[in-house]
């Protein structure tokens, strides 16, 4: 809801959230192609923190799949983001469980290195905040991506992950400390 | 928007992390263009199914009408002709007798029992 209203507060005479969803469940394509555009960078981004770049353009295409066929059976178009970080943070933990039943799971989970950096260092720092979120046990890495990485606010990656927000705070404290000291023991001060 | 970070050194860390994080490979081209195809195909297939369900709804009830007709035909009573003809008397007599005041209609027998009845007295 949060992020809905910044999204339009950004550009005043682009439909709010709540609007496109209402014209999406009367068929509108246009609207569910404005809402994919508008959300799909936030979605990518959240997705690779949590399952890596393998089948990356497909965990996106059956998040964006759930939301249409989940549009009409959204009672609160407003809250549209949330649900749709909630329909992120399932798809993310499905695939999960499925690459955990296969034998390659790390090699599927670790990804690879970026291409052309822009410079060495910058390449080690990448690399190095890459490697502390994939060392990081999911409960607490999904509640730094969120509030950490996608910026959402406490009260609402409670509701997407669904616990309360003294968790979140408690993951938080714990999930930086283990982030902290692996990049310190990497080199990097703060 | 942001909640109040409750360390400073949170804070660094979160800018950190905020500067230097992964990003994601680019997506495909055509990754948009394949999305609204699968969404078209699916409402194409969701429509054919609610039609074949119709289809189907129609069918039944269809065989389910002369089915119906023929257990009530089944089930009803079944009267000859000699019934019939009895009914229908009976029918329009009382019907006569509802309408006009009638006396019973006395058999042979029973007008005699009532003469014996009479004369006994």
């Amino acid at each position: 809801m949060v992020v809905a209203a910044m999204v339009a507060a950004d550009k005043p005479d682009r439909p709010a959230d709540g609007e496109l969803v209402r014209r999406c469940c009367q068929g509108d394509e246009l609207s569910f192609r404005e809402l994919y555009r508008r959300y799909q960078g936030k979605v990518r981004a959240t997705l690779y923190q949590l399952c890596g770049r393998e089948v990356l353009d497909d965990l996106v295409q059956e998040t964006f799949l759930r939301v249409w066929r989940g549009l009409p059976k959204l009672r609160s178009p407003d809250y549209f983001s949330t649900w749709l970080y909630r329909i992120v943070w399932n798809v993310a933990t499905d695939k999960r469980r499925e690459f955990a039943k296969s034998a390659d799971l790390r090699a599927k989970l670790q990804p690879e290195p970026p291409v052309a950096p822009p410079d060495l260092m910058e390449l080690h720092y990448r690399d190095w905040v890459e490697q502390a979120l994939q060392e990081l046990k999911l409960d607490f890495r999904s509640v730094i991506v969120l509030h950490d990485l996608e910026d959402l606010p406490q009260k609402q990656v409670a509701e997407i992950l669904n616990i309360p927000v003294g968790t979140v705070k408690s993951r938080l404290f714990h999930g930086r400390k283990l982030v902290r000291q692996y990049l310190e023991k990497q080199g990097v001060t703060f | 928007m942001k909640d109040a970070y409750d360390y400073d050194d949170d804070r660094q860390l979160v800018a950190f992390l905020r500067q230097h994080r992964p990003l994601p490979p680019p997506a495909a081209a055509n990754l948009e263009h394949q999305l609204l195809e699968k969404l078209r195909v699916e409402e194409t297939l969701k429509r054919l199914k609610w039609r074949q369900r119709r289809c189907w709804g129609g069918a039944i009830a269809a065989a389910l009408i002369p089915l119906a007709w023929l257990a009530h035909r089944s089930f009803s009573p079944q009267l000859s002709s000699a019934e019939l003809v009895q009914l229908e008397t009976f029918l329009e007599d009382s019907w006569y007798c509802s309408s006009y005041e009638c006396e019973p209609h006395l058999g042979e027998r029973e007008e005699w029992e009532m003469v014996w009845e009479f004369s006994e007295r």
